[in-house]
């Protein structure tokens, strides 16, 4: 008998059907993928699992007892866990103690207010942090730990609540690629050993036809298909609708494939021209954590350059750093002549320096529309006169078409993808003669990857230079120049992206991946 | 102006005009020019904003600008109504927030039927004039200072946004910073010390001295402002209305000694339960809240208490408060009332210093951090904020019928909300990391209003001033300032490590 039962779950939001019918069955032990395309309502139909949010209709059991609607805190004490898409964390607490706050609220500890709660059950919270291999980082603060490391901790604190059934949703998202196997076999692992289900979703198609035992493949709120990976990856439905066609052939496995990606040879290579950015021994500090050690590159026109490493290595902080967005940095910034260093972030981006965040930070109160006028910039021209074409609503729609079909939707509706779509749109209505772009390829699926991509080169071919802060090898390889590997703040391997490409060792010990 | 057969005065037809055409003209500025996007984008991640090019400090300062210019225009549209004076104060500041959240945050509309409805409400109740209802003779026009609460209070209990608000998208906040620790041996030893010396002065400086008057209200003080630091700086739940929890503590201890005629030891030990309860019940309704809306509906309550106490003539005496409280003869002798002060402040302190790294201080502080992780890992959340609420109420409570005692008595002032801005300003002076910031934020405040009350006449004008450079010098709070040091010697350290 299956341990979770799903049957006909429905939903929809002040008449937009989201989830309509969702049927699904999970047993003890099992690890179930859930995949589709951005907006397919995985996340929706997570938090109807997890409790977040109550069906209009349907049921779900959870060995044979109805637990449909139940709140997340009675879900909790019947043995459901769960990790969130972006990860939830006590952040004012060190990763030991948050292991022990998940302990104290498993064992109903909570009322007590005398006895101290820093000593309790310390070997069994030291042990979960083992597990998830954060033993070395157990007393530092949660809020100086590298994301990867804050998935890891989450990790702990759902298994903390010894549950029967595991629900992650996107546990992988803004980890490496070697790191995002590992959390997943690891998850895999406890699942098997304990008995316990693990429900996930995933955009990261290695961890989905490596880990998961079965497949779900959930389109526009429905299900399209399930079954083995082997079946879902033949499947002609899932392909056209999810992974692209002619998917996954190569079992190296990348997110993304597809035609039009494969890695392409530079018309004419843009190094004899002027630098339109030089970075010298650029330091940053997080607070009292001094996290760049001196990094230097140039950017020239026309020219991607992608920032590469591990989780955590300062490839976000090297981005914010140049955006101005660090309360302390040291070294030398030159943007077009003109020394950036000491500028506040507004007065940078007023030069042309566009930033993309890696969260895409949409105002999610704003329209489509009205997101887009918040990065509008007056035209551009290049320093020796030539303008820049202008970027105006309609030549972006041209570049992202999904934005043209919801101009008036608010940013808070929007999908992942979309969102991410959105965010690179904002930065460009600044008219930047440089972007900064950190992870464009997270949590979207293949198919929004694949038109990232394109939409990269045709950035690329109008003359921008291009920052690329990217664990996604693959995406790296089908947009970018240069790799310039980071690791622990430092410049550790710098390479034209063929020569990384063509360098397995080097790959192996910089990214970790074959 | 004749209309319908009526005579209306034209400037209050003038007047009827202006609302709409200035609700108008801003609706219009902030949905269709750009300048308004920005401003309800910064709203919501200024930072992201910044990164866009656009310059926020200008913004906000526009923003603030056009804020106070409609806001003169308002007090300049009222003055032929009704005369200039310094008690506009505060009180207009409560009706201005009261209207907004009643409205609705960020809803203009909302704002705009919630200053008619109330204002509607209040000319009611001043046209009932009083009512023989059964046996009951009411006097609405009383009920004027209390009903604008009342219907902020009903408003958000059954619609918590407000009446045209939506739940806020999560604005972008800062991390919370972590959490210190313990002190360790050295400080425990610290104020170990501290209080001997303090147990000691009487000795030294004879029963009588005026310094000793000054700690009791700094210790009654201290006990006050650690109690809403408990909740604001650990739960993340920012009460504005505290000196709610003082106040019944205080009106119980002082009508538990009056009507009842109990003896001070029942009536110290009963009075925070008194508290304790209105705590409970105010909270039941509060915790459904959080962030601003949890703000003003803890001021609501506060001010509903204000204005029972402050009208109800034959049960609190009134704005006349409620005289001769005092402890019994024996304990009036020498310092000894001084030393109770002293031991219960301080084991108050002791105790909420000691839930807070207990689990039950530990599942405040998760709940504030992540509630949806909190919800998940199985917490009650809401019940847990709500016991912490009720548990501050309580040292409220204690605080309040110390105060009681020491002055004598008890009047509506301790009720009001300039009583709760003073604990809130305690806190922010002191710092929240830990309890001994309120307790240091207390000691400042207290003696900082003595000794410069005393000094000169604008005493109001220059406490303002002090307190305000205080929190700009230290952002941390006072209690801050060791953050500042070990900042500065790690800073130290590293330069020496680097130096070759």
């Amino acid at each position: 008998m299956s341990l979770l039962e799903v049957r006909h779950l429905r939903k929809s939001f002040g008449g937009v059907h989201a989830v309509q019918g969702v049927s699904l069955d999970l047993a003890a032990g099992e690890v179930l993928a859930l995949i589709g395309p951005n907006g397919a309502c995985k996340t929706t139909t997570f938090q109807m699992l997890g409790g977040q949010l109550r069906p209009d209709a349907g049921r779900v059991r959870l060995g044979g007892r109805d637990v449909t609607g139940l709140a997340p805190r009675q879900l909790a004490r019947l043995g459901v866990g769960r990790t969130f898409q972006i990860a939830e964390t006590f952040t004012s607490f060190t990763a030991l103690a948050n292991v022990q706050m998940a302990l104290l609220a498993h064992d109903a500890r909570h009322w007590r207010f005398w006895r101290r709660a820093d000593g309790y059950r310390m070997p069994d919270a030291r042990a979960l942090l083992a597990q998830v291999g954060m033993a070395e980082q157990a007393d530092r603060p949660c809020s100086e730990l590298a994301y990867g490391d804050v998935k890891r901790l989450e990790l702990a604190l759902a298994l903390a609540g010894e549950p029967r059934l595991l629900l992650m949703d996107e546990p992988t998202a803004r980890m490496a690629p070697a790191e995002r196997v590992a959390l997943m076999q690891l998850a895999r692992t406890l699942a098997k050993e304990r008995g316990i289900a693990v429900l996930f979703t995933e955009h990261s198609m290695d961890v989905v036809f490596g880990q998961a035992d079965r497949i779900a493949v959930m389109v526009r709120g429905e299900l399209l298909a399930e079954g083995a990976p082997e079946a879902i990856r033949e499947d002609a439905r899932v392909q056209a609708a999810y992974l692209g066609v002619q998917s996954h052939q190569n079992g190296s496995g990348s997110r993304l494939s597809g035609k039009g990606l494969e890695p392409k040879t530079l018309e004419k290579p843009p190094s004899e021209a002027k630098p339109l950015l030089t970075v010298r021994e650029l330091h940053a500090w997080y607070g009292a954590a001094h996290i760049l050690h001196g990094v230097s590159f140039d950017v020239r026109p026309g020219e991607v350059v992608a920032l590469m490493g591990r989780n955590g290595a300062g490839k976000s902080t090297t981005l914010k750093s140049l955006a101005g967005l660090l309360a302390r940095t040291e070294g030398e910034l030159r943007f077009m002549g003109q020394d950036v260093a000491r500028w506040p972030a507004h007065r940078i981006a007023r030069a042309g320096l566009g930033y993309v965040p890696e969260e895409r930070r949409i105002f999610g109160d704003l329209t489509v529309l009205q997101n887009l006028e918040t990065g509008r910039q007056p035209p551009r021209a290049w320093p020796d006169g030539t303008p820049l074409a202008a970027w105006t609503i309609e030549r972006l729609f041209a570049l992202f078409p999904n934005l043209r079909e919801m101009p008036d939707r608010l940013g808070a509706r929007m999908s992942g993808g979309e969102q991410q779509m959105l965010t690179v749109a904002r930065t460009l209505m600044g008219q930047p003669c440089l972007l900064l772009l950190d992870e464009p390829s997270e949590g979207v699926a293949p198919v929004i990857v694949q038109q990232m991509a394109q939409a990269v080169r045709a950035l690329k071919a109008g003359g921008l230079g291009i920052v690329l802060s990217e664990q996604n090898l693959a995406f790296a390889e089908a947009v970018a120049d240069r790799a310039v590997v980071i690791e622990q703040g430092r410049i550790v391997h710098e390479a034209t992206m063929a020569e990384l490409a063509a360098d397995t060792q080097a790959r192996r010990r910089y990214l970790g991946v074959t | 102006m004749q209309i319908l057969g009526r005579r209306f005065p034209t400037y209050d037809l003038l007047l009827i005009a202006v609302g709409p055409l200035v609700l108008g003209l801003l609706a219009l500025l902030l949905t269709r020019t750009r300048w308004g996007t920005l401003v309800r984008a910064a709203t919501q991640d200024r930072e992201m904003l910044g990164a866009l090019g656009v310059r926020q400090g200008w913004l906000f300062t526009a923003v603030f600008a056009l804020g106070a210019l409609l806001a003169g225009l308002a007090g300049a549209l009222q003055l032929p109504r009704e005369p200039a004076n310094l008690e506009l104060d505060l009180p207009m500041v409560a009706s201005a927030f009261v209207i907004v959240v009643v409205g609705g945050m960020g809803s203009l509309s909302g704002a705009f039927i919630a200053a008619l409805l109330i204002a509607e409400l209040k000319a009611v109740c001043i046209w009932l004039g009083v009512v023989q209802i059964g046996p009951l003779s009411v006097a609405f026009p009383q009920l004027t200072l209390v009903a604008e609460f009342l219907v902020m209070a009903l408003v958000l209990v059954w619609r918590p946004w407000g009446l045209m608000g939506r739940a806020p998208v999560m604005a972008r906040g800062e991390a919370p910073l972590p959490w210190p620790g313990r002190g360790g041996r050295a400080a425990t030893l610290g104020w170990a010390l501290l209080l001997a010396v303090l147990a000691l002065l009487p000795l030294m400086l004879g029963a009588q001295s005026y310094a000793l008057v000054l700690l009791t209200d700094i210790a009654i003080a201290a006990l006050f402002a650690a109690s809403l630091a408990a909740i604001v700086g650990h739960g993340g739940l920012h009460s504005f209305g505290h000196a709610a929890y003082f106040g019944l503590g205080a009106y119980g201890a002082a009508l538990l000694t009056h009507a009842a005629g109990w003896p001070f030891a029942a009536a110290l030990g009963v009075a925070p339960l008194a508290a304790a309860a209105g705590a409970l019940i105010y909270g039941w309704f509060c915790m459904r809240l959080s962030g601003i809306y949890l703000a003003m509906l803890t001021l609501a309550f506060a001010q509903i208490t204000w204005a029972v106490a402050y009208q109800w003539d034959g049960f609190t005496s009134g704005s006349n408060g409620l005289t001769g409280v005092w402890p019994p003869g024996w304990l009036q002798q020498g310092a000894r009332f001084y030393w109770l002060v002293l031991l219960l402040s301080s084991l108050g302190v002791f105790l909420l210093r000691r839930l807070l790294h207990a689990p039950l201080g530990w599942a405040l502080r998760a709940a504030r951090d992540s509630a949806v992780r909190a919800e998940a890992a199985g917490l009650p959340v809401r019940r847990v904020q709500w016991l912490a609420f009720t548990v501050a109420g309580l040292a409220a409570g204690l605080a309040g019928a110390l105060f009681a005692f020491s002055k004598g008595g008890v009047a509506p002032d301790a009720l009001s909300v300039s009583s709760s801005v003073d604990a809130l300003v305690m806190v922010l002076l002191g710092g929240v990391h830990a309890l001994a910031g309120p307790v240091v934020g207390a000691a400042a405040f207290t003696w900082l209003h003595d000794s410069v009350a005393h000094a000169t006449d604008y005493w109001r004008a220059l406490m303002g001033a002090i307190v305000l450079a205080l929190i700009l010098l230290f952002p941390q709070g006072i209690s801050g300032i060791g953050q500042y040091g070990r900042a500065f010697a790690a800073f130290i350290s590293r330069a020496r490590r680097a130096a070759p």
